[in-house]
């Protein structure tokens, strides 16, 4: 069964369904060797998310004497 | 364990998304009301944590990779719903930005990397840790809390993989979506999850835990000292070692999109 060769064909939704191009494919940056382009997605994920929760962190408020909004 | 595209039926997905909706809601409004504004960057390095974690990709037996997901660590860290916002939104920049599982498939990822794992292995943990009252315990909790939590993730991936050629067959009785039944599906993503990957999760949970214990206690416990930066020193660490997760590149049988 590995490698789909049993199976002897490619089921029909797998073949033609949903196709998303994301931006970075699989980690990999065009023209760029792989350890650098897995370096830079590690950063690039990493600065993306850390960001977007001081993000959100900056767009809480804070009332003094409770933890509630 | 990141399901991509087209692997499971559209249905399968809506359904898996529609049983995530409420835990999200729930965890949104319980981050809101316990998470103190300081406290809400927390959520983000750890989500950096988990999506850095997921990139060391280790060989697995079958010819596949795998990963750990930290779930359970952050559970720990940080409570067990917001480990469920952060590892959601790191799954989300994973298949929005880097194809790294799919985007109709994102609530069945969510589900069993956010959700099961997390709550499991934070249970098992805290079950554990209630009842051997010494760090060897917490750390004895830790350890088998994440090794459960992931082979339950990798065992509800293998079902919703299994399930779709009982349910989903075109005209000629051809599987439509992910063609291998359950007694194909669940050996070979529970096997290597319970040799490899799971052993890997536990280790990097203890270990990672231990670090910031020691160099940043205020992390986890209130009131104590807390130091960020040598955490976002951590996280620098795990970039540069990030292309140690190159080295295995086993065709992944729940990994990527190897079928286009």
């Amino acid at each position: 069964v590995s490698g789909g060769s049993a199976l002897g064909f490619v089921p029909e939704g797998m073949a033609d369904g949903f196709r998303f191009e994301a931006l970075i494919p699989d980690y990999t940056v065009a023209g760029l060797p792989d350890i650098a382009g897995y370096i830079l997605s590690a950063v690039a994920g990493a600065a993306i998310l850390t960001i977007v929760f001081k993000i959100i962190s900056s767009m809480k408020r804070e009332k003094v004497g409770s933890n509630l909004e | 364990m990141h399901i991509p595209d087209n692997y499971l039926s559209p249905s399968t997905c809506v359904v898996l998304a529609a049983a995530m909706i409420p835990v999200w809601a729930i965890a949104v409004k319980k981050v809101k009301e316990e998470v103190t504004k300081d406290k809400l960057p927390m959520l983000g390095i750890c989500a950096a944590f988990s999506f850095l974690m997921m990139m060391f990709n280790v060989p697995l037996p079958g010819g596949t990779t795998g990963h750990a997901v930290g779930g359970t660590l952050i559970a720990i860290l940080i409570g067990p719903f917001s480990a469920c916002i952060s590892v959601t939104i790191s799954l989300l920049i994973q298949a929005l930005l880097f194809g790294d599982g799919g985007v109709l498939a994102f609530g069945a990822n969510s589900f069993n990397m956010a959700f099961v794992l997390p709550f499991l292995g934070y249970f098992i943990y805290k079950f554990i840790k209630d009842r051997v009252h010494s760090a060897k315990g917490e750390y004895i909790g830790m350890a088998i809390g994440s090794y459960a939590g992931i082979n339950m993730a990798a065992l509800c991936t293998a079902i919703e993989f299994g399930i779709q050629p009982l349910l989903f067959q075109n005209a000629a009785g051809q599987p439509v979506y992910s063609p291998y039944p359950l007694s194909v599906s669940i050996p070979a993503m529970t096997i290597p999850h319970i040799l490899v990957a799971g052993v890997v999760e536990a280790i990097f949970t203890v270990a990672i835990f231990i670090f910031i214990k020691k160099v940043s206690p205020g992390t986890i416990y209130e009131g104590a000292k807390q130091k960020t930066k040598a955490v976002y020193g951590l996280v620098i660490a795990l970039i540069c070692l990030s292309p140690l997760g190159l080295l295995a590149t086993g065709t992944a049988w729940a990994n990527g999109a190897q079928m286009r």
